[in-house]
């Protein structure tokens, strides 16, 4: 069912599934482990405690490009931590979370707990935002939903948790192992055919490698298999999620083309039956602020840019208005170590392709998002805090 | 747009505890992005079903936060064999989808 309405190849397929198992897992058991805080206090026979109590309403948006993940990691931590929960799936894959439904039946969590909802973001997801019985918002999606959903909270002053677009910048340096830098770049490029908000969405290079990291990278995106994930098991990508997609990546590399981007592999639209496929593509020659470089593309689409320096290499990485993710190969000490201070982002991964561990914290900087998912800081979100002034009569606290 | 010659699914919605269809009739079709064939029908909500679906949250609250968060919890992780189930209903699931699709 993932496969059919989502078109993600299989092996992702099974494992955003049995990942969302596991995050359930991981979640029920973070229900005896998430605390609160016991402080000292200025007067004496007194406690200060720090309660934390669920927010109430949990309202949960959800993304069409990991439906069941997305089902795992708003429910998972609201419903633990003690809040109700109105699911709203996307309505390009509403499917596997209305059948999820029935297992939450079938599990026994009691009626009114869970709800799952499909209908259109402009009449549902608008009621849900504004109405004042919801306590927090918890979406995934694109920036600017993000800032309808905060706009909309603000009416009733809601809390939000926005885990919103990137343009995550990759960073080869010339002392990196090349060959595997190149294809971790490809992973985090392809991943889910282009659209996951933490993929590769341009490369820098080093001058003296720039050449040669171009040519393996692009031989090997024109070596990416594209086809009916349904149909080729073990196919390298699907199609993009809809035709708006689709119109949408190839407008952006038709324009970066015209002016002056040299294709290196791919480029084109490719027709497959009548599915939304678009070609593993890189692009050279492109500027730091065109719109290529700047605007999510959310495709299979690499531009690729070189530097000098690693101050130009990190002033160009944060030279966006995304934050959320961000990726660096080198094999030296310090270089790794800058840029784990000094790239602006809520994740950096070095030597690494990027995908985020469930107890980690999936937290964008700037107008990649508010707040996050995962791991503890993930749980809090769904918390209040109750600070309890525990005062005995202080005269009894003599003698 | 082809058309799929499997029957095509239908899925309701869950609000308070009972699957349903939306009042108002409406129904929004949903694509396989790799064939562009239509695959199923899903409600889509009318403001008030929205409404309903949070009011049946709020109600619940009232007595799902009095619930021990261990016993919460237990949903997810003490009925392990439910879960096991329904873990491999789903790989089950995904693997009939494409068996049928795949013809």
């Amino acid at each position: 069912m993932l496969q059919e309405e989502q078109g993600k190849i299989k092996s992702l397929a099974m494992t955003e599934i049995l990942f969302s198992a596991d995050y359930f897992d991981y979640m029920g058991s973070a229900s005896k482990t998430y605390e609160g805080e016991i402080l000292q206090s200025e007067n004496p026979n007194e406690n200060i405690l720090i309660a934390k109590q669920p927010i109430g309403v949990a309202v949960g948006i959800l993304p069409w490009n990991f439906p069941f993940f997305l089902i795992a990691r708003k429910m998972g931590p609201a419903l633990v931590t003690g809040n109700t929960i109105v699911l709203k799936p996307s309505s390009d894959t509403p499917n596997l979370a209305l059948e999820f439904a029935k297992t939450v039946e079938k599990v026994g969590i009691p009626k009114g707990v869970v709800n799952i909802i499909s209908g259109r973001g402009s009449i549902v997801g608008d009621e849900l935002t504004k109405n004042d019985k919801v306590g927090i918002i918890s979406l995934t999606g694109a920036t600017s939903s993000g800032m309808r959903v905060m706009n909309a909270a603000a009416t009733h002053l809601a809390k939000v948790s926005l885990e919103l677009g990137g343009k995550a910048p990759g960073i080869i340096c010339s002392d990196a192992d090349i060959d595997f830098a190149v294809q971790s770049i490809i992973d985090s490029r392809i991943d889910n055919n282009g659209q996951i908000c933490n993929n590769c969405e341009r490369l820098y290079v080093q001058e003296d490698v720039a050449d040669e990291v171009i040519e393996k990278l692009s031989k090997k995106m024109s070596e990416v298999t594209v086809g009916d994930p349904m149909e080729h098991e073990d196919i390298g990508m699907g199609p993009l999620i809809n035709q708006a997609a689709l119109d949408k990546v190839s407008g952006l590399v038709d324009r970066a083309v015209e002016a002056g981007g040299k294709i290196t592999a791919g480029g084109h639209i490719l027709k497959i039956k009548d599915g939304f496929y678009f070609e593993p593509t890189v692009i050279t020659n492109v500027k730091q602020d065109s719109e290529i470089v700047q605007n999510e593309v959310f495709g299979p689409v690499l531009p690729v840019l070189t530097f000098k320096t690693l101050d130009d290499a990190i002033e160009m990485a944060n030279d966006t208005k995304y934050g959320l993710t961000s990726s660096i190969f080198t094999q030296n000490l310090d270089t790794a170590a800058r840029a784990a201070n000094e790239l602006e982002a809520g994740e950096t991964y070095i030597n690494r392709f990027n995908f985020e561990a469930m107890n980690g914290s999936h937290a964008g900087w700037k107008q990649s998002g508010i707040g996050g998912d995962d791991g503890k800081h993930g749980i809090d979100e769904f918390l209040n805090t109750h600070t309890i002034y525990l005062q005995g009569h202080p005269e009894n606290a003599k003698g | 747009m082809a058309q799929n010659t499997v029957s095509m699914k239908h899925y309701q919605m869950y609000i308070n505890g009972e699957f349903k269809d939306s009042e108002s009739g409406n129904e929004i079709k949903v694509l396989n992005p790799s064939t562009g064939e239509e695959i199923s029908t899903v409600p889509e909500a009318t403001r008030e079903e929205a409404r309903e679906a949070v009011n049946a949250a709020y109600e619940a609250e009232k007595t799902w936060k009095k619930v021990p968060a261990a016993k919460r919890g237990e949903y997810y992780t003490l009925s392990l064999t439910k879960f096991e189930r329904i873990r491999i209903t789903l790989l089950k699931c995904s693997k009939k989808s494409k068996e049928k699709s795949s013809h």
